[in-house]
């Protein structure tokens, strides 16, 4: 019988998350707030300086799955990197199982090949990892990945796309819009009151990448390349 | 009378453009529906061309530390050639697919041969050279599983459409040949073990 791979029809006991709009993600709370911020501002810089993306993102549990088949998942769904040089990574780590694995974009396999990636997981991230030290691992990670990446050309600016110079454009308007509706209906006195404008304002752009900081992926594909393992 | 005539001719005419548009555009679907499979076979080969490029290296290194286990040696070697001699560089007919698998699935057995031969010797599984072949070997099997998985799911995409109706038509009237499907093969839904 031919097996044919649908995979929208089978039935995952794990999910693959949403595109992540952070550096660093961890599902798994096992890093700080303080030391993730540490970590997404290191990956950030990375992104600016090479214009390769490198996210790193903690699970509590493969909840069994197998590891490969998830990670090459969640990589086409999110699609880190840029669109047509795929120059993405993926760092996943599953806590309970204490196994990870570096999702290289095609892009990438010539500067990372699989036999870098699995030095980097066993020298670089393991050690810390193995004291409990995740935010320090992603940090070794990103050391490592910096130096295999650079003596490169200049750095193309990091977000190409389009959509993250169009936002503030969007808000704008849409406050201005706002504010004309506000001046026509109602008395001068309510104009100044803070209670519908701040109520909107917070609500509706709080988490986005409206902020300045986050994540955007830049639609790179992955081919499975990268390395797994384990602490 | 004329005019009745007139309006008869119209209409065929309008009919008849309609049913060229139709047609266009079932063919145009289907072409770059074929187009996705032809890539994804293409992703195929290279793939697997990448794991025949590793045995070479693999059987130097095994053997400087087991030279004696000759029988393996030669059947990786037999197996690899058999392999290159199956490169289509085109998309094959269900038969040509049977025996490119069969080929590729012969190298794979060789190759687990080879590693339970490797079992015996811990000091070469230990060495540097031996450990970056295994992940080489490793990432290899993992590109090879996603871009089958890719381009059953293109082949599938287009068989589908090829096979709906009224696109069943124009297919067979242009001679849109259904495409394989990469089989697993019985009992086996896992790479060859790599893994030690």
């Amino acid at each position: 019988m031919p097996l044919v791979a649908v995979a929208a029809c089978a039935a995952y006991a794990l999910e693959v998350p949403p595109t992540p709009s952070e550096y660093l993600t961890d599902y798994a709370q096992v890093v700080g707030p303080q030391q993730a911020a540490a970590v997404d501002e290191r990956l950030a810089g990375l992104e600016q300086r090479t214009g390769h993306q490198v996210i790193a993102v903690f699970f509590p549990s493969l909840e069994g799955e197998p590891l490969e088949d998830f990670t090459i998942r969640c990589a086409e769904r999110w699609k880190v990197g840029r669109k047509g040089l795929d120059d993405g990574v993926i760092f996943f780590a599953f806590v309970r199982d204490r196994r990870m694995r570096l999702e290289v974009g095609y892009g990438l396999e010539e500067k990372v090949p699989d036999a870098l990636a699995i030095r980097i997981l066993d020298d670089v991230v393991r050690p810390s990892f193995a004291a409990g030290d995740f935010a320090g691992g992603v940090l070794a990670l990103a050391d490592a990945l910096d130096r295999t990446f650079r003596g490169e050309a200049p750095p193309r600016p990091a977000r190409g796309t389009g959509t993250r110079p169009g936002f503030p454009l969007v808000v704008a308007v849409v406050i201005l819009i706002l504010l004309m509706q506000a001046m026509r209906g109602s008395r001068r006195g309510r104009w100044g009151g803070p209670g519908g404008w701040g109520g909107f304002s917070g609500g509706g752009f709080s988490g986005g990448g409206f902020s300045g900081g986050g994540f955007s992926a830049g639609g790179g594909s992955f081919g499975g390349g990268g390395a797994s393992g384990s602490w | 009378m004329k005019k009745v005539l007139l309006g008869c001719g119209l209409v065929v005419v309008v009919v008849a453009v309609l049913l060229v548009m139709a047609v266009m555009g079932s063919y145009n679907r289907l072409v770059t529906l074929e187009e996705s499979v032809k890539t994804a076979w293409s992703q195929v080969e290279n793939v697997y061309q990448r794991r025949a490029d590793l045995v070479p290296n693999l059987v130097e290194t095994v053997k400087g530390a087991a030279a004696f286990e000759k029988d393996t040696f030669t059947a990786v070697t037999e197996a690899r050639a058999k392999v290159g001699q199956m490169t289509l560089g085109k998309l094959p007919s269900a038969a040509e697919m049977q025996q490119f698998q069969a080929a590729q699935d012969g190298l794979s057995s060789a190759l687990s041969r080879l590693l339970v031969v490797v079992e015996k010797y811990p000091e070469l599984k230990a060495t540097q050279a031996f450990r970056d072949l295994q992940v080489q070997l490793e990432g290899t099997e993992n590109r090879i599983a996603v871009e089958r998985r890719r381009f059953n799911e293109a082949a599938q995409a287009f068989n589908t459409l090829r096979r709906r109706f009224p696109t069943v038509i124009v297919a067979s009237l242009f001679g849109f040949a259904e495409k394989p499907y990469f089989q697993a093969a019985p009992g086996s839904d896992k790479a060859p073990q790599v893994k030690f």
